[in-house]
């Protein structure tokens, strides 16, 4: 098979994954189809650079996250509507999240967990939700195995907290 | 709702603002990324080919039709500022390699931003040797040609005013564009900066999850 096959059929499978990744990161829908083009565009001209080291499903996930983070810094986007966070959790805006009842549905806590999240946090829970291991995110990210691991633990504790115990 | 469904329903069920529907097949949007005419318009975009070979063949045609060695001396030396300058700015290379882990990308990106800005930062020696060249451009083709001095004044009072104008849309350019860089800077300054406080907490705390 070709590299241009294996990046073909990528694409194929990762269909879904390049989408919400893209959705991610654009934060509006007329935009999703920019960055998932833009990504589309970055893999089949990096291609030629692929050596190999990793398989294409991992090398797809990097330009992709690469990509919409480079994107998104020209647009300087905020990520899904992230907002900052004082020292007791509240949102700067005073809208109080535990018990709202816009978080009565599991998307809705999904998304409001992920705007709480700093950019490489927002990003390692994003390749986590994808089903990738985490020697897949550490291959993306750069980061070590094990402080993948320590990361997806203290947010898995920080979600309990917000959203289960409280 | 258990963190262990968070997967599930980011891939399943989506936020709710994710569109269900395609519009459009992917391997479509690939084939059209691949068409060649998208390739060459990007490499004709390129800064180098579009302002810097002008640039340098117009100071070569200048300096080879000078009336005098003052002027070609002049064109010889805009050109050879103009060639450098596209040299080094295109061994700078691109902004970032998508392909390379992101810790990697944005290390990379920040070392291109900053050589970027090692050549800003000289950008006044540039500056100055260009309009000394330009001066004795000027010099040999309008102080040492006879002709009516009305005529001559007004055209070395055009000649004057270019570099007045060249600056000031210079010192406008850099102001808008410092603060942007240095905004993007601390952007991935940051980011950088969160990815490395992962792994020093990893080395502080070894508990992996469980």
């Amino acid at each position: 098979m070709t590299d241009e096959e294996a990046l073909l059929k990528a694409v194929e499978i990762h269909d879904g994954a390049l989408r919400r990744i893209a959705w991610a990161y654009a934060g509006g829908d007329s935009e999703e189809e920019d960055l998932l083009q833009e990504i589309l565009t970055e893999a089949w001209r990096s291609l030629p650079s692929f050596r190999g080291e990793s398989t294409i499903d991992t090398w797809l996930y990097r330009v992709a996250i690469n990509t919409a983070l480079t994107w998104k810094r020209r647009r300087r986007k905020h990520v899904v509507g992230r907002v900052a966070l004082d020292a007791s959790g509240t949102r700067e805006d005073g809208i109080e999240l535990i018990g709202n009842r816009q978080l009565d549905t599991s998307a809705a806590i999904l998304t409001d967990f992920l705007s709480t999240l700093n950019g490489s946090n927002h990003t390692v829970l994003i390749l986590y939700m994808e089903g990738l291991t985490h020697k897949d995110i550490a291959d993306v990210t750069g980061l070590s195995v094990s402080a993948v691991g320590v990361r997806i633990h203290r947010m898995k504790q920080s979600f309990i907290k917000r959203y289960v115990e409280g | 709702m258990e963190f262990e469904d968070i997967g599930r329903v980011w891939r399943e069920e989506g936020t709710g603002t994710i569109r269900r529907t395609r519009t459009e097949d992917l391997s479509v949007v690939l084939e059209r990324v691949r068409r060649p005419g998208i390739a060459r318009r990007r490499r004709f975009a390129r800064l180098t080919w579009v302002v810097a070979v002008p640039l340098v063949l117009v100071f070569a045609y200048m300096a080879w039709n000078a009336p005098n060695l003052i002027a070609a001396a002049g064109a010889v030396l805009m050109g050879a500022l103009a060639a450098w300058v596209a040299v080094r700015y295109r061994a700078i290379g691109r902004t970032t390699d998508a392909t390379l882990p992101v810790r990697l990308a944005l290390q990379s990106e920040l070392a291109h931003l900053n050589a970027l800005g090692r050549l800003r930062r000289n950008a006044p020696w540039f500056r100055t040797l260009y309009w000394i060249g330009y001066a004795a451009f000027v010099v040999g083709v309008i102080a040492l040609e006879e002709g009516d001095p009305r005529v001559r004044d007004r055209t070395v009072g055009l000649y004057l005013s270019i570099p007045l104008i060249v600056e000031g849309l210079i010192y406008f350019a850099r102001r808008n564009k410092r603060q942007a860089t240095r905004t993007l800077k601390e952007e991935l300054s940051s980011w950088l900066d969160s990815l490395d406080e992962i792994d020093a907490r990893e080395t502080e705390d070894p508990s992996g999850p469980g």
